[in-house]
């Protein structure tokens, strides 16, 4: 749902019909922003906003590259997986506007990224139960 | 796609229904959402898709993390985190664009999607250095691995050695020792001075067999004389074809025949770049010849296969199998600038060139869609009212670049 709480909902060109303000108070009950008229549709994303996502991605980036000298172990495949998963937080919350999309989308996203987790979340605990077996093969080998 | 004229503004629709809007649908907004749900759901497939990707990546990195610890060294993180921002970039220009066709500012948005273009370009030529660099050193997928090192400098310094990629078609008859190819790479190794003349003694053995011989072929890779030839004549093979096996006596390069078939699968390289000192290549290689009697395949000597204590990392739990399938590992334990060579790394190359090659396919249809996008744009198609398509060309570029955010990090920065 637009959230009307965008300071300048930008009036974009606001060419628009004629009868604008009628058909704006009809449409404000369906929730699609404040001055919807049925013709005004999206979400203009204020320009620091993404200013500040690619800033924050660049910061981001330069932040792995550098971790990925430091010797963390096991943990440098989690934290990799930590700061990519927050950059893909910030495309998509900003650049993909789901921040300002209506939330079915954001649930068509999260039910892919669900699926996939799930797939491969089975897939590595198979992988993991014939540990044993692999072992056994393996030590059985000259 | 909705109908759409220049002249919209406004003005036609004094019933409400302005051209863009499709009549099936009852508002812009419900349209417009309509739009962006059916996106979206596209996107999610295209997660899906890359999904099984990564599911292969992850079986593959939990069994064989050395081979990932290994390999990813061939990969250039500058290039990679030069791409990650170029993507990023036009990630920003395009989340850019769409504000400014929001606005109606049309000549803005077109030059935003020219920079999100050149941004696309810039990555793809990257990509291709990359893929170069890969092709030029063997660093291929599956029996395509044949992997000619250098000096230590890795790709970014390509010296490539031309004719490395000996690969001779497999299918004629009559095998000879062919010599000439191993000769002429090693030789031109030493001439660089990346090793040290004791390295003549390792030259590139190349395996061979003849069809006509034998009933099943095996192909071989050739395998380093290391270790235990140490002090060994330059010119010794240890690679045995069955039937003809004085063709290998002192492994005279039978340069002239080499015209001949054989079928060499093998890398002519890594042995180049070992040095006598490395303790590891001793006693791994027992190179002796694998191929048993016509017809059956004999037990080789499987290596083993042991770090040097100073390498710490983590070993492949699963072992390569007694004799492998053809691309798969060989019983030689080679050595690149990075130390010595795990097995089956060739899929780490697989996985490299699938996962990033698919990505690459998703920039160009991108490219392809952001350049229609920019020809409507400026022939006036979208404007403040009506700019959804270049909204839906927003949401695919902005899932490529979130692909290649997880990419990146997953291949090149392993370690």
């Amino acid at each position: 749902m637009a959230k009307p709480n965008n300071k300048k909902k930008q009036p974009a060109p606001v060419t628009v019909t004629p009868s604008g303000t009628a058909a704006a108070a009809a449409h404000d009950a369906h929730g699609h922003g404040g001055h919807d008229d049925g013709q005004h549709v999206g979400h203009i994303v204020p320009f620091w906003i993404l200013g500040a996502t690619f800033g924050g991605l660049v910061i981001l980036t330069l932040l792995t590259v550098a971790l990925s000298g430091v010797p963390l172990g096991r943990l440098n495949l989690w934290v990799t997986l930590l700061i990519a998963g927050m950059k893909a937080s910030l495309v998509v919350f900003f650049f993909m506007h789901l921040k300002w999309d209506r939330p079915l989308n954001g649930v068509i996203f999260l039910a892919s990224l669900l699926f996939v987790m799930l797939f491969i979340g089975l897939a590595m605990t198979d992988t993991g139960n014939y540990q044993p077996d692999i072992q056994a093969w393996s030590s059985s080998q000259p | 796609m909705a109908t759409v004229h220049p002249e919209v503004h406004g003005d036609a629709d004094e019933h409400g229904h302005p051209p863009y809007l499709h009549h099936h649908f009852e508002t812009p907004v419900q349209q417009f959402e309509s739009d962006k749900m059916g996106m979206w759901l596209f996107l999610a497939t295209e997660i899906l898709l890359f999904g099984g990707l990564f599911c292969f990546y992850s079986v593959w990195r939990h069994n064989h993390p050395d081979v990932f610890e290994y390999a990813h060294q061939f990969l250039n993180k500058k290039f990679g985190a030069t791409n990650t921002i170029v993507l990023i970039f036009s990630s920003f220009t395009m989340a850019w664009s769409i504000r400014a066709i929001q606005q109606g500012k049309r000549v803005l948005c077109a030059v935003l999607l020219v920079l999100t273009l050149m941004c696309a370009a810039t990555f793809m030529v990257i990509k291709f250095f990359e893929y170069k660099a890969k092709i030029e050193h063997g660093l291929l997928w599956g029996p395509r691995y044949h992997p000619h090192h250098e000096g230590a400098e890795g790709e970014a310094a390509a010296a490539t050695t031309p004719g490395g990629a000996v690969q001779v078609p497999m299918s004629q008859p009559g095998a000879a020792a062919q010599q000439a190819p191993g000769h002429d790479l090693a030789a031109a190794e030493a001439n660089k001075g990346s090793v040290s003349a004791t390295s003549v003694a390792r030259q590139p053995q190349i395996a061979e067999s003849t069809q006509e011989d034998h009933t099943s072929s095996i192909p071989q890779q050739e395998k380093p004389a290391a270790g235990e030839n140490m002090g060994a004549p330059p010119t010794q093979i240890d690679k045995t074809t069955v039937a003809d096996t004085t063709a290998k006596a002192g492994g005279e390069a039978k340069a002239g025949e080499n015209a001949l078939k054989t079928m060499v699968k093998g890398q002519v390289t890594a042995a180049g770049t070992q040095t006598p000192a490395q303790p590891l290549a001793t006693g791994s290689t027992q190179l002796a010849a694998t191929v048993g009697p016509p017809g059956v395949l004999s037990e080789p000597v499987p290596p083993q296969f042991t770090y040097p204590s100073t390498v710490k990392v983590e070993p492949s739990k699963i072992k390569p199998a007694a004799i492998p399938p053809a691309g798969m590992a060989d019983g030689t334990v080679k050595e690149s600038e990075f130390g010595p060579e795990p097995k089956n790394v060739q899929t780490f190359f697989a996985i490299y060139f699938a996962m990033t090659g698919l990505h690459g396919i998703h920039v160009l249809i991108g490219m392809i869609v952001i350049t229609i996008m920019l020809v409507q744009v400026l022939r006036g198609k979208y404007n403040a009212q009506y700019w959804t398509p270049v909204d839906l060309t927003g949401l695919y570029w902005h899932i490529v670049d979130l692909i290649w955010i997880f990419l990146f990090p997953l291949l090149y920065l392993i370690r």
